[in-house]
Parts: structure tokens; C-alpha cells; sequence
């Protein structure tokens, strides 16, 4: 057997040490510019390859959500007048009472263009990138709900941060007494919420929502559903448990929230 | 040798655009099989040079990290040891019997579950991470190996 010369060895073995460094200086500075810049040029590079090629679908699936369209515009169209003149009122009220306004959105129709490839979905692509106005820490969300943050944005495709993921830790307030605690991730199904006292009620079934002084989310948008209460901790706070508004395992489309400029 | 690397290089590109796209497909209940990692590991074993493998190894972690990677640098970390240390063991063996070829998978995919998952599932409790997710990602991606063997077994 030929033996391999020791000179050989230690080469490789130098590069497997420059390959961890490499590795270990990107997972230690995750958040930098230098990571951005190598995600966006990546996920240009796939919006090269990825072509929707079997998304064909059914006429009558394409019927049925034209029926619901309609349904939801007749609706919307019938409660217009109500909805417009508590605008009016409430723009009003906020005046007289020098609140701060709020931000206005655009919203910015995407579909999903891929999903990480891993057991733990944390992470979506979506095809609406810089070309459409998307930019990082827009938030993301769909009919049901608020679903994550853009992390990247390369030209035509976003990467989006799950909220049933790593960076899912959020401000949330409960519906009826206005509670702010803290949402931490379990799966991509449930969380629980931390930090809100045991004297405070909060009932099954109840609304929870993005709290008013995040900075990425904007208020109101809603989480999930309270599914379980428990104060039996050992601690002065509650155990609650929420489900996600959406599963985030049946994403097709998203919306984009764009800020545009105070109203 | 040349063409070897470029039919290799459009296979990973075919896979990662696959895993990316299609993955929901496979996927049991939330888990699925790190395919990426099985083509590496077959191309390893096939290559008795650590240098080139590892060269593999850490492209395909890079790119697909800085695609749809919740962390970037675990996969290419992970990939980078996993596809060394086959190459490694391929080069110092004259003959590799199926049982060590079953071990050297049963080793690289444990390992690689283990290091991917703890670093990009840190939000949940190590236990539940293991059981829930490590566990049967590993168990996943090993069959889909077996598969993949008995379709195409290497040498």
C-alpha cells in the first residue's frame, strides 16, 4: 500500500483547520453585514435556478378561491362604510388626544419559493425581493396572521425568519386585559408565553397579539389563540400556551407589510 | 477528472435546488432527510483525498446555509468534518466491508443531526430537541441512505 507522504497530511489537515475557523468566525457573527451580504448573493443566485415548474393547478381549485374572492369582497365592500367612519373617529379621538400616530403599509403579495431544507422549518424564501421594495425586518404575515420578519433580501427573492423559530422571542399582549409578556417558541405549532403575572386573567381561547412597542412587528397583528392556562409554576407568573394563528406548515402565499411613511 | 467535477457540481446544484424547493414533499411530520449530506458522503467514500472532499463539503454547507440556512457556517462546519473524515478513514483502508460503510454513515449522520440541530433548534430544551428532532432526523436521513444504496450501492 503507498504510503502518503507526511507533508500531504499536514496540508489537509491545515485546511479542515482553516474550514472550522472559516465556519466557527460565521456562526459566532451571524447577524453581520458580511453574512447579509453572503445570504443576499445566495439567494440571488437561486432565484436563477428556481422556476415555479409544477405549480399547475386544477381549474376547479382556481373556481373555488374566485367564489371565495367574491364572497370576501361583497363583504368587505358591505361594511366599508362602518369600518371608514371609525377611521374617521378614531383619527379624530388620536388627535384631540395627541397620540402619536402610526406607521401606514403597503402590502406586497409573495408566494413561498422554497423552505429551509432541515427538520426545524424555521426559515421561508419568498419571491418578492429588493426589485418590489422588500427590505429587511418588514414584517411578514397571511390571512390568519403574522408569520415572521424578512432576515434577507436579495433582488427578487426574501429569506423570512419564522416566529416559531429561534428569533421567534416577541412582545405579545393578551386581548381582553392588555397583558404584555414575552412568546418563546416550542415548535412550529405552539408557544408558550412568559412573563405575564398570575394575577392577571387570561382565558382559553383568547386572542393574542403583537404588543405596541415592538419595533420590527407592528401592533395588533395577530399571534394565536390561547390554548391552555396554568398557575401552577412555582413562579409569580403564569404557564400559558398558544397556538400559532397560522400553521406554519401550510404557508402558500404571504403578504409583505412595507412601511411607507407615517400617515 | 475535470468533467467528474462538473457532473458533480450540477447533481449538487439539482439537489440543493430540490431540498430547498421540494422538501415538504418527503418530509414525515415535520422531518426530513438531509439528502445533501448522503450525496457527500457517497462521493467521499469514493475519494480517497480529504482535500477535495472537504473542498465539497464545505462549498455545499456555505451554499446552502447562505440560502435558506437558519445559522450560516453549521452546515458548512458539519459538512466540511463529516466529508474529511470519511475520505480519512476511505484513504487508510484498502477494502471497505459493508458493515464499516454502515457504521461510517451511522457515525457522519449522527454526528452531522447532533451539531446542525442543537445549534439551529437552541430555543428548545436539549431533551425535546433530541427526542423530537435529532433522533428522528438522523434515523430519516439513514434510511433514505440505505435507499439510495440499495438503488445505486457504492463500491
Amino acid at each position: 500500500m503507498k504510503t502518503t507522504p507526511r507533508y500531504v497530511i499536514y496540508r489537509e489537515w491545515i485546511f479542515l483547520s482553516a474550514a472550522v475557523l472559516f465556519s466557527v468566525f460565521l456562526i459566532m457573527f451571524n447577524d453581520s453585514s458580511f453574512n447579509d451580504t453572503l445570504s443576499s448573493y445566495g439567494l440571488d443566485a437561486y432565484s436563477l435556478i428556481n422556476y415555479d415548474y409544477f405549480s399547475f393547478r386544477e381549474k376547479s381549485a382556481m373556481q373555488k378561491e374566485l367564489a371565495d374572492l367574491k364572497t370576501k369582497i361583497m363583504y368587505f365592500e358591505n361594511n366599508s362604510e362602518a369600518v371608514e367612519s371609525a377611521i374617521e373617529e378614531n383619527y379624530r379621538l388620536r388627535s384631540m388626544l395627541s397620540i402619536q400616530e402610526r406607521d401606514s403599509f403597503e402590502f406586497v403579495y409573495a408566494r413561498i419559493a422554497g423552505i429551509s431544507p432541515g427538520s426545524t422549518r424555521t426559515i421561508l424564501l419568498i419571491n418578492a425581493g429588493r426589485e418590489k421594495g422588500v427590505g429587511p425586518g418588514d414584517a411578514v404575515i397571511t390571512e390568519a396572521g403574522v408569520i415572521g420578519f424578512i432576515e434577507t433580501a436579495g433582488e427578487s427573492t426574501s429569506r423570512v425568519s419564522l416566529i416559531s423559530g429561534r428569533t421567534g422571542k416577541i412582545a405579545v399582549r393578551t386581548e381582553i386585559n392588555r397583558a404584555y409578556g414575552i412568546l418563546a417558541p416550542l415548535n412550529s405549532e405552539t408557544a408558550a408565553i412568559e412573563e405575564i403575572a398570575k394575577g392577571v386573567n387570561v382565558n382559553i381561547g383568547e386572542n393574542i397579539f403583537t404588543a405596541d412597542f415592538s419595533e420590527v412587528y407592528p401592533p395588533d397583528l395577530l399571534v394565536g389563540t390561547v390554548i391552555s392556562v396554568s398557575d401552577s409554576s412555582a413562579t409569580i407568573n403564569k404557564k400559558i400556551l398558544l397556538s400559532f394563528a397560522q400553521n406554519m406548515d401550510t404557508i402558500e402565499d404571504v403578504f409583505v407589510m412595507r412601511r411607507t411613511k407615517k400617515e | 477528472m475535470i468533467k467528474q467535477h462538473i457532473k458533480f457540481a450540477i447533481l449538487l446544484s439539482l439537489i440543493i435546488w430540490v431540498s430547498i424547493r421540494y422538501s415538504s414533499l418527503y418530509s414525515v411530520l415535520g422531518v426530513k432527510p438531509d439528502i445533501l449530506l448522503i450525496l457527500l458522503i457517497r462521493r467521499s467514500l469514493h475519494d480517497p483525498r480529504p482535500q477535495i472532499s472537504l473542498a465539497w463539503g464545505f462549498s455545499a454547507g456555505l451554499i446552502i446555509d447562505s440560502i435558506a440556512g437558519d445559522v450560516i457556517g453549521i452546515s458548512s462546519l458539519t459538512y466540511s468534518i463529516v466529508c474529511f473524515f470519511v475520505s480519512f478513514y476511505k484513504r487508510a483502508s484498502v477494502y471497505t466491508p459493508s458493515y464499516k460503510r454502515t457504521l461510517l454513515y451511522i457515525y457522519s449522520i449522527s454526528f452531522s443531526a447532533l451539531l446542525i440541530y442543537t445549534v439551529t433548534a437552541s430555543s428548545i430544551p436539549f431533551i425535546k430537541n433530541l427526542i423530537f428532532i435529532i433522533i428522528p432526523s438522523a434515523v430519516y436521513t439513514m434510511a433514505a441512505a440505505v435507499i439510495f444504496q440499495t438503488l445505486k450501492p457504492t463500491r
